[in-house]
């Protein structure tokens, strides 16, 4: 059976506006941004949608290898996890497009740091250890 | 109860410094203490005339008594300096990583104790206590978001984007314009469903020199600060620092936008918007992207690029707010 997901909260979150989607991992530091068709499939593997459900929604053809490839980026990036919940939403009719995560890093020293363990011992937050 | 709360309720018992000045600050005022009067007036120049006399913090300069506080040690506090030991005991406290200072609060008592000030660089002068203002805002349930605003008739825009964007060219040539200046970088808001309702906090400027238009403008020049390159000038002449605006636009300022105000999907507002008012509450991380989500909800969206006049940012204004 094809697998499930959520948000990998609360070390990541997320809010989706308008057909685009921002999504912040507090671990890393690193904040992200999907739009258009990776929007509305973040929107469908986060109400508990699999693949084959999310291909089955699209308004056109869909390469799975592509869609594939996508999801495994996001469970990489530890933006979402293995479904833990069982609630789960349709997925939502979606046009068929470019499937990207754009990742920006350059707040990942401040957003990212881990205040206790991380930082200069001498120096305190937000500076890095040797740095 | 930790070492440092008993020894800040000690000095909380104490008699306030004698030296008394009120400035406006965000959405309340401040009622700073001090040892004297010229101390108080320096240290506040970025504040506006008071405003909200039901809503009232006490600051009190302590020079140097604070010094002698059982602190822990910087590796020991939290993103930028916070002493993460005194849940519970009614204070919230930081430590300034670059200078030791200390900064304390009682949130019931709704007075601030701080550590002198004498050896403030011009930069943290210009944004006053900012810390503290970060804290009030969120228990007052508002936040501080990392933009610029100006208003006209009680309405207002917000200018979002990073260093470098243009927000401060904005606000400086809509002042220009006759728009009242709100803030160039930090903006206190309140989000009540389609409302938001915006405060301006310090009437001052930064901007990397040359700065035009200082002298067209009769720009107050207050100092160069050294470690981030920036001159600092007085806009409190053109602020309308402490008055409610209502809130009802945002724009997301770029190099390479637009020449007029495009309408911006929110999602890209709120892209424009969180990540950099999120590093300043590094403490509260899911509570300010959610009320920034709420912000950009409540807001109409616009992109704009760098403009070249005062004429011309007064035509956006036009667009933006009525003229």
């Amino acid at each position: 059976m094809a697998e499930r997901f959520e948000l990998a909260a609360p070390e990541v979150i997320a809010d989706l506006i308008d057909d685009e989607a921002v999504v912040i991992d507090l671990t890393s530091g690193h904040y992200h941004r999907l739009r258009g068709a990776a929007a509305d499939v973040w929107a469908s593997l986060l109400g508990g949608a699999n693949d084959e459900e999310i291909a089955n929604a699209a308004t056109g053809p869909v390469e799975m290898t592509s869609l594939a490839a996508f999801i495994d980026v996001l469970r990489q990036e530890g933006l979402i996890r293995e479904r833990q919940s069982d609630p789960i939403s349709p997925a939502r009719s979606w046009a068929p497009g470019p499937l990207v995560l754009e990742s920006f890093d350059d707040l990942e020293d401040i957003l990212g740091i881990d205040p206790i363990h991380e930082v200069d011992p001498d120096r305190g937050w937000p500076n890095l250890p040797g740095a | 109860m930790s070492d440092l709360a008993r020894w800040l309720d000690r000095q909380l018992e104490k008699t306030a410094p004698p030296a008394q000045l009120r400035r406006s600050f965000g959405a309340r005022d401040l009622d700073l203490r001090g040892t004297s009067d010229d101390e108080l007036h320096e240290l506040s120049w970025a504040l506006g005339e008071p405003r909200f006399v039901d809503d009232v913090v006490e600051y009190r300069v302590l020079g140097d008594a604070l010094r002698s506080a059982p602190v822990p040690r910087a590796s020991e506090c939290g993103p930028y300096g916070v002493i993460s030991t005194l849940g519970g005991t009614g204070w919230r406290a930081c430590i300034d990583v670059d200078n030791g200072r200390l900064l304390a609060l009682h949130r019931e008592a709704r007075v601030a104790l701080s550590s002198s000030l004498t050896e403030e660089p011009p930069r943290h002068q210009a944004e006053f206590a900012r810390t503290l203002l970060h804290w009030l805002a969120i228990d007052a349930g508002h936040l501080l978001v990392h933009a610029g605003a100006v208003g006209r008739s009680g309405r207002a825009v917000l200018v979002v984007g990073p260093g470098g964007a243009g927000k401060s060219t904005f606000v400086r040539c809509a002042a220009g314009a006759g728009a009242t200046f709100l803030g160039d970088n930090a903006i206190e808001v309140a989000v009540a469903g389609d409302r938001v309702t915006a405060w301006g906090a310090y009437g001052s400027l930064k901007v990397r020199p040359p700065m035009a238009m200082a002298e067209a403008l009769a720009l107050e020049f207050r100092a160069h600060d050294v470690d981030i390159a920036k001159d600092l000038y007085d806009l409190r002449n053109y602020s309308a620092l402490g008055i409610t605006h209502e809130a009802v636009a945002v724009v997301a300022a770029s190099a390479d936008g637009p020449l007029s105000p495009e309408p911006m999907s929110r999602g890209a507002a709120l892209f424009s918007v969180a990540p950099s008012t999120m590093v300043q509450f590094p403490l509260y991380g899911p509570e300010v992207f959610e009320t920034c989500g709420d912000l950009v909800r409540a807001l109409d969206c616009f992109s704009l690029g760098r403009l070249d006049s005062v004429a011309d940012h007064g035509r956006v204004l036009d667009e933006l707010l009525g003229s």
